[in-house]
């Protein structure tokens, strides 16, 4: 077994295609009825001049990497003249100047994890490869791993380190384990971590069916602090290899392990266990 | 002449994915990019790609000419129309 890391979660945010609400995510761990109601995506706090190039997956990220940074300010605030202060950052970056006037250490520090990234945008530009037609300069320049991060903190102002991870089935994972040692290095900061993942375009489909619906996590985590260290937030976390010839019927979670998480996060367990083809990772306060 | 502009005015709105504008909200002399419309370096591109696509002309990245040509949507015209 690794050595166990910690980490605490000072707010969340997270959007599916079938759990579109807090309350659905709330009600899903609790193993209650989700709502039918399907509500579309809502991006209302992305300026539309910087929203039109983006494809659903970085709206998807941003939109909700935006709602768990808001939901820190108002928990944290909550005053009127907070809110009117996030207003006016907010204006500051639809303009387009630089960067708010505030001190950069107010910003969380980013982790943007995903599996395939822009693969669906990728795609499109190969088959206009194939075809000998020009590719298309926006879609080019929007085609990288890390374009939702980078959109993200031009969006938000937020001029702090940032990387993105990519690891397979145990992305989600490695995103939480690259989030949690730059809070151990940097344990007075916070780290606004985003998961992210849509299903692969059908091209690709029939070589991976790990992602069954569009969903994006966004937690923002500090380090644990020994006041903190009984509170339901406070997480701690572990991961071993899987001996796969231990059992020929070496079996994976039937949920993607980012769910899983959230699932247990938003549950009254204890503690659990997820297990992807390789990994098992464990939960628990 | 005002059937061309129109025509361009539409193909910037696809082109460039002006989801909130609509061809009546393009003024013809106001300038596309930086202050007017607002576009940006990368619907340069996206636009002279448009463009060739549509009316098969070719115009330099860098160069001056290029610059006057697309200023804004009467200059589009006027160039097309050469």
């Amino acid at each position: 077994m690794s050595k166990t890391l910690c980490f605490t979660i000072d707010a969340w945010s997270a959007w599916s295609s079938s759990r579109c609400r807090q309350s659905d995510w709330v009600n899903w761990g609790m193993e209650k009825q989700i709502s039918a109601n399907q509500l579309p995506l809502d991006v209302s706090g992305i300026p539309a001049m910087k929203r039109r190039r983006m494809s659903r997956l970085s709206q998807m990220a941003i939109a909700t990497a935006l709602n768990c940074t808001n939901e820190r300010l108002d928990c944290m605030n909550g005053s009127l003249s907070e809110s009117g202060k996030h207003t006016s950052e907010f204006d500051k970056a639809v303009s387009d100047k630089p960067v708010p006037d505030k001190p950069v250490s107010d910003k969380p520090l980013c982790v943007f994890a995903s599996k395939h990234g822009e693969l669906s945008r990728t795609v499109k530009i190969l088959q206009t490869m194939a075809a000998q037609q020009d590719m298309s300069p926006a879609s080019f320049s929007l085609s990288v791993h890390n374009t939702s991060l980078g959109l993200f903190s031009i969006i938000d102002g937020n001029e702090q380190p940032a990387t993105t991870v990519t690891a397979g089935e145990d992305t989600f994972g490695y995103g939480l384990l690259e989030s949690s040692v730059i809070l151990s290095r940097f344990p007075k900061s916070q780290v606004l971590y985003v998961y992210h993942d849509e299903p692969v375009p059908d091209t690709y489909s029939q070589y991976d069916e790990s992602i069954d619906e569009s969903i994006c996590i966004a937690l923002l985590l500090s380090a644990t602090t020994l006041d903190k260290k009984s509170s339901k937030d406070a997480i701690q976390f572990s991961f071993n290899a899987r001996n796969l010839s231990d059992s020929e019927e070496c079996q994976t979670d039937s949920i993607e392990l980012g769910s899983a998480f959230l699932k247990y996060f938003l549950s009254d367990r204890k503690n659990a266990t997820a297990h992807t083809p390789t990994t098992s990772w464990h939960w628990g306060q | 002449m005002h059937e061309l502009e129109t025509e361009i005015k539409a193909l910037i709105i696809d082109s460039l994915e002006l989801e909130d504008v609509s061809v009546a909200d393009i003024d013809a002399t106001e300038a596309l990019f930086g202050e007017g419309l607002g576009l940006d370096s990368i619907d340069a591109l996206e636009l002279g790609l448009a463009l060739k696509k549509k009316y098969n002309i070719q115009l330099e990245a860098n160069s001056e000419e290029s610059r006057k040509h697309f200023y804004s949507v009467a200059s589009l015209v006027a160039f097309i129309q050469e």
